[in-house]
């Protein structure tokens, strides 16, 4: 358990270029389908959290499923076919018994659950396997795929340059 | 000596009665958290646990009758649980700590009472004729499965009796679903969105009937019709579908029941006797919007409260926040779904936003500005953000508050901090 890991999204960096939504469809599908993809990548109107440039403006965000420590959608399955798989931690659909009843779509705070209409169940993101292609043929780098404990220090870094960032500007440059 | 203390504090039983989800879900949790626990699962049904709510699917055929089991007899043992099948308790001895059954006594140190709900029958003359059903129990869908019909009348139109009309239905019956009140699923939709599905029942060919009394069956030995205060109705088959009950049994005039029916409970599932719990249909929590009491009749639920109650009796302290529901119907394809309250019972302030996107209708019901519930007619994606939303209690002034991807993934990530610790990091650009 201590092996398992976890995706990482880093918004400043994706360019929107949906390569993760093209191998996500392709490797579960079979057939490239953008709309059968278990990750989304959408635009922002607004800017990301931590703003520092102009360019950040333009930020895309990621829906997919977060493998929740707690989840509503494994309360909610009437046939308990929501699983958790003990190698790679990931929530996963056990599609013998789903019957295909939309509870844990309905139930997903972060809409991440699909719903297939060929085989007339719910799908998600289940980590490939331990492999995600979202990841392998990510770009930009924006999606990582790192162990749980080392999930914090990309954004750690970031905070530490920013605070130095703030030190180093010279008073003359102050807007005010 | 202390260390056989020790081992005899570490050799807890644990007696659970009922083999719902709400029961088996209690017994799994203490065995999370104690390994060494003595656990007896009692059952008045000679199957494992299987699930209420693939019913419907069983009988009209989708599925088999193996896929409504959720468990098999071996996987108790498996979990070293020990499961005493077709017993009923019969009382319950507070003084000895013990459920007698018929012919031993168990003793528990803590008891959990799981015992769920029996339908409701009404007072109909000739309610007792061959061909009379309900719908809720495994045996009940053998019989009708079993049941060589072609007609058959629906008596009351919850959830369970719209999808037994649309089992049946499947199953080659002519059906009639007759309603007492002026719509459709009263429970869970509103006027407007139920009109939307009664006209899809209706275009299927389901023949439906809103404000209508049955007044009595007919027949001799065998049902061979149904008078209403409006008609009569030639049938060979009559599904009663009017409302659950909870099952208090043994416990009655032992533990304080509720306004309700149900046996009153804490947020922490206990009931009026120290060491005894009740979770499941049969006990009557706090509603989530409002916090008064509710019996709430839904698998999610049974499953929370069985997760709570089995915690609390090991020893680890949780508390429950509340039941809440959630409905989704898929009537011949219309995608319908309610979540929350649709306004009954919360006072005169409320405020209704409704939105139509490409033949999807969506209802947003708030209270003092409060969104407390959402019903949802083809049109599913994203719904998870408006029960986010709900159990946050979040202050609501336009649809697009919600709708609105950025603001939604904030407020999801609010409410589940656990996803935004595992995997949501914003990091620093590399230059």
């Amino acid at each position: 358990m201590d092996e398992e890991k976890v995706i990482v999204f880093d918004p400043h960096d994706c360019t929107g270029c949906m390569y993760c939504m093209t191998a996500c469809s392709t490797y579960n599908n079979g057939a490239t389908s953008l709309s059968k993809s278990r990750i989304h990548i959408v635009r922002h109107e607004g800017h990301a959290i931590t703003k520092i440039t102009d360019e950040d403006d333009l930020i895309f965000d990621v829906i997919t499923c977060q493998q929740c420590d707690q989840p509503y959608c494994l309360y909610l399955c009437p046939a308990l076919a929501v699983e958790r798989n003990d190698d790679t931690g990931a929530l996963i659909i056990n599609h013998d018994k789903c019957v295909g009843c939309r509870m844990c779509m309905v139930g997903c705070p972060f809409a991440a659950i699909l719903y297939d209409l060929d085989k007339k169940q719910t799908v998600k993101c289940e980590l490939c396997g331990g492999d995600p292609q979202c990841v392998r043929f990510c770009a930009s780098g924006a999606l990582q795929f790192l162990p749980k404990n080392l999930a914090h220090l990309p954004k750690r870094d970031r905070l530490a340059r920013k605070m130095i960032q703030l030190r180093i500007r010279p008073i003359e440059e102050k807007p005010f | 000596m202390a260390v056989r203390i020790e081992k005899d504090e570490n050799r807890k039983r644990f007696v659970v009665v009922g083999n719902g989800i709400a029961g088996i879900s209690a017994a799994y949790t203490i065995r999370r958290y104690n390994k060494e626990a003595k656990i007896i699962i009692i059952s008045e049904e000679p199957h494992p646990t299987y699930s209420p709510c693939l019913l419907p699917n069983y009988l009209s055929g989708e599925i088999s009758r193996e896929r409504v089991f959720i468990r098999e007899l071996s996987d108790y043992s498996k979990d070293n649980i020990q499961f005493i099948t077709s017993e009923k308790v019969m009382t319950l001895d507070r003084e000895r700590k013990s459920v007698v059954l018929q012919a031993e006594n168990i003793a528990y140190d803590k008891l959990i009472i799981a015992t769920g709900s029996k339908p409701r029958i009404p007072s109909i003359k000739g309610i007792h004729r061959k061909g009379v059903f309900t719908f809720k129990s495994i045996e009940d869908a053998d019989i009708i499965c079993r049941w060589q019909g072609r007609t058959a009348v629906v008596i009351g139109s919850g959830p369970i009796g719209v999808e037994a009309s649309l089992a049946l239905k499947r199953r080659g019956y002519q059906v009639f679903l007759i309603e007492l009140l002026d719509r459709i699923l009263p429970q869970v939709f509103d006027e407007y969105p139920a009109s939307l599905i009664q006209d899809v029942l209706k275009e299927n060919g389901i023949d439906l009937a809103n404000q209508e009394r049955v007044i009595e069956i007919l027949g001799g030995e065998h049902v061979e019709g149904v008078v209403s205060d409006r008609r009569k109705i030639e049938c060979d088959t009559v599904l009663l579908a009017t409302g659950m009950r909870p099952e208090k049994g043994f416990v009655e005039g032992i533990l304080e029941l509720g306004k309700l029916g149900g046996i009153k409970v804490n947020d922490r599932m206990g009931t009026s006797i120290q060491d005894v719990y009740a979770c499941g249909d049969c006990a009557e929590a706090q509603s989530l919007i409002d916090g008064r009491p509710i019996l709430s009749l839904l698998w999610h639920n049974a499953r929370q409260q069985g997760e709570v109650a089995g915690s609390n009796a090991a020893g680890i302290p949780r508390i429950y926040t509340g039941s809440l529901h959630i409905t989704v119907v898929d009537v011949f394809g219309l995608k319908a779904v309610s979540i929350g309250n649709i306004g009954t019972g919360l006072g005169t302030d409320l405020e209704i936003i409704e939105v139509r996107r490409n033949g999807g209708y969506r209802r947003l019901v708030l209270s003092n500005g409060v969104l407390v519930g959402v019903q949802s007619i083809n049109w599913d994606e994203n719904l998870g953000i408006f029960l986010a939303a709900i159990l946050r209690k979040e202050k609501v002034k336009t649809y697009q508050d919600l709708s609105s991807i950025r603001q939604s993934r904030l407020n999801a990530l609010k409410q589940f901090p656990f996803g935004r610790k595992l995997t949501l990091r914003y990091s620093q650009r590399v230059k």
